[in-house]
C-alpha cells in the first residue's frame, strides 16, 4: 500500500513544513475532498469551504500520517467527517432540501423532482460502506480512470473496478428500498 | 452467501441498471471546483497565525515521561526556532515562524503509536465558567478527566461536548494557545479517540451519551435480527457536564438507563441498522427530547423510554 512516489515525496516534504509541497498536494487532492464533502452536504459552496477546512486539518495532523499510501483515503474521511460536523453544527440533519444550491441559481427552473432525486441519491450514498462510496465517487464524481485510482490508493485497478461495481449494485438496492419505504 | 461477489458483480456497470445509475450519479455530480484557487485559499489560511499547526508540537517537556513508555516512539529531532519573549514557551510555532529560516533551537517531535493514543487539546477561548479547549468526547475526553499542561498547570474537565470541553485550571495560568495533554486509558476512549482520524460520525452518539459499534452479523442473527445488522453499546457516558454546583447532569443515555452491552435495534420505532441510521434517528430525537429505544439486553428485549 504505497502511493505514487511523487506523492510520497511531497508528503515527506510537507511533513517537514514545506508549504509549496503541501500546496501541490492540496491542488492534486482538492477535488477528492470536495467530492467527499459534497456527498454529505449536497451543496457546492459548503463543500468548497469544507474542502479547504479539510486541508487545514490535514496539515495540522500530517505528522501522524505514517503510511503515505493511505493519504487519499485519509483525505476522503477527514472531508466527510468535517462535513458531518458542519451539519451537526448548523443543523442536525442534512440540509440538502432546504439549502439553496449554487448550481440551481444557474438553473432556477430545475424541477423539484430533480432535487428530490438528488436527495435520494445522497441518502443512498450515505448507506454505502466507506470503501465502496469512495470508489464510486472517485470514479464518477472525480472522473478518475481506474489506473489513476489505483496509483492513488495502492489498491489494484481490478479490485477497484469490483468495488465500484459492488457499490453501484448496492446503491441500486438502497434506492429501490428507499422507494418502497416511501410508498409504504 | 456461497457465491463469489467478486465474480458475481463483475460488469454491473455495463448493465442497463448500472448505466442508469451511472447517469444518475453523473447528473448530480458536483460542479468541478477550481483546485488551484482552492489550494491558494488553503495556503492563505495556513499562513495566518491563528491556524498554528498542532501536529508538530513542541513536546520537549513531555519527552521524559513519554519516552519511558514502550508504546511511544521518538522518531525525529527537528531544529526549530522559538520565541524567548513568549509567555508560554511550549506553545506551538506558528506557520509563519516555520517558514522563516530558523536559527538553531532544539525541538523533539514525538510520534505516538496509534494503539496508545493521547488526547491533545489547546485552549481556544474563555467562557464565564472556565476555559474552553478544543478536545471533547470524540477525542475520548470525559467529565472529571485531568489534563496536564506546561509548568505543572492542570485542567480538570467540568463539561464536555462532542468537539470541545470546558475546563477549570489549577496550578497556574493557561492562556489561549496553551496545550494540554492526557493519556487515553479505556478501550472505549481509544475508540473514540480514533474517530477523528478515521472519519467516524460520533456526534450524535456522544451527545446522546454512548459509544456504539456494529455488531457481528452472526451474533445479531442469533438475537433474531433478521438482516443481521445492529449496533452494540460499547460505553455509556453518564454525564456530559456538571452544573454550577458541581452536580453531574445525566446524559440521555444515562437517563434511559442504556447500558454497555445493550444491542440497539430500534429508535422511536425505526429499525436502525448502522451508525448512519442511528445518527439520523438520534438527530431528530435529541431535538425533541422524546426518545424510545428498543434494545436486547442479555438476550431479552427491553424498551427504554424518555419523555
Amino acid at each position: 500500500m504505497t502511493g505514487a512516489p511523487d506523492d510520497e515525496a511531497l508528503i515527506r516534504q510537507a511533513q517537514q513544513g514545506d508549504h509549496d509541497a503541501f500546496g501541490r498536494l492540496v491542488e492534486r487532492y482538492y477535488r477528492a475532498a470536495y467530492a467527499s464533502a459534497y456527498g454529505v452536504l449536497g451543496n457546492a459552496s459548503d463543500a468548497e469551504e469544507i474542502a479547504q477546512e479539510t486541508f487545514v486539518q490535514v496539515f495540522e495532523k500530517l505528522d501522524r500520517l505514517r503510511e503515505p499510501g493511505a493519504f487519499t483515503s485519509w483525505i476522503w474521511r477527514i472531508a466527510r467527517d468535517t462535513a458531518l460536523k458542519h451539519i451537526r453544527k448548523h443543523k442536525r440533519v442534512r440540509p440538502v432540501a432546504d439549502t439553496p444550491e449554487v448550481e440551481t441559481e444557474d438553473r432556477p427552473h430545475e424541477p423539484l423532482v430533480a432535487a428530490e432525486e438528488k436527495d435520494q441519491l445522497l441518502a443512498a450514498l450515505e448507506e454505502l460502506p466507506e470503501d465502496m462510496r469512495e470508489a464510486v465517487l472517485m470514479r464518477y464524481w472525480e472522473e478518475l480512470e481506474y489506473d489513476e485510482m489505483a496509483s492513488r490508493t495502492g489498491v489494484s485497478a481490478a479490485a477497484l473496478y469490483q468495488r465500484v461495481c459492488r457499490g453501484l449494485k448496492r446503491l441500486r438496492e438502497v434506492i429501490e428500498r428507499q422507494g418502497k419505504d416511501a410508498m409504504a | 452467501m456461497n457465491s463469489d461477489p467478486e465474480n458475481h458483480d463483475a460488469g454491473f456497470d455495463q448493465t442497463p441498471e448500472g448505466l442508469e445509475l451511472i447517469a444518475l450519479l453523473q447528473k448530480h455530480a458536483p460542479p468541478a471546483p477550481d483546485s488551484r484557487r482552492g489550494a491558494e485559499a488553503v495556503l492563505q489560511r495556513l499562513r495566518t497565525p491563528q491556524t498554528a499547526p498542532r501536529g508538530n508540537l513542541l513536546f520537549l517537556r513531555w519527552a521524559g515521561p513519554l519516552v519511558g513508555a514502550a508504546a511511544v516512539v521518538a522518531i525525529a529531532f527537528v531544529v526549530l526556532n522559538s520565541s524567548p519573549n513568549s509567555d508560554h514557551t511550549n506553545a506551538p510555532p506558528t506557520v509563519a515562524e516555520k517558514e522563516t529560516p530558523a536559527p538553531a533551537v532544539s525541538q523533539v517531535v514525538i510520534r505516538h503509536d496509534r494503539s496508545w493514543p493521547e488526547i491533545e487539546a489547546v485552549v481556544r477561548g474563555q467562557s464565564a465558567d472556565g476555559l474552553l479547549i478544543d478536545a471533547g468526547l470524540k477525542d475520548g475526553l470525559r467529565v472529571g478527566d485531568v489534563l496536564q499542561g506546561p509548568r505543572g498547570v492542570q485542567a480538570r474537565v467540568s463539561a464536555v461536548g462532542v468537539f470541545e470541553a470546558r475546563v477549570s485550571v489549577t496550578g497556574g495560568k493557561a492562556l489561549p494557545g496553551t496545550e494540554f495533554r492526557a493519556r487515553v486509558t479505556s478501550d472505549a476512549q481509544k475508540r473514540a479517540a480514533s474517530f477523528s482520524d478515521f472519519g467516524g460520525d460520533p456526534g450524535a452518539f456522544f451527545e446522546f451519551g454512548a459509544v456504539v459499534s456494529a455488531m457481528p452479523l452472526g451474533e445479531a442473527r442469533m438475537l433474531g435480527i433478521s438482516d443481521g445488522a445492529a449496533l452494540r453499546v460499547d460505553e455509556t457516558i453518564p454525564a456530559l457536564m456538571k452544573d454550577a454546583g458541581g452536580a453531574p447532569q445525566s446524559s440521555l443515555a444515562a437517563q434511559l438507563d442504556l447500558r454497555a452491552g445493550d444491542v440497539i435495534v430500534e429508535v422511536n420505532g425505526a429499525h436502525v441498522r448502522n451508525e448512519n441510521e442511528l445518527a439520523q434517528a438520534l438527530g431528530w430525537s435529541l431535538d425533541v427530547h422524546m426518545l424510545n429505544v428498543r434494545v436486547f439486553r442479555n438476550g431479552k428485549q427491553v424498551d427504554l423510554s424518555l419523555r
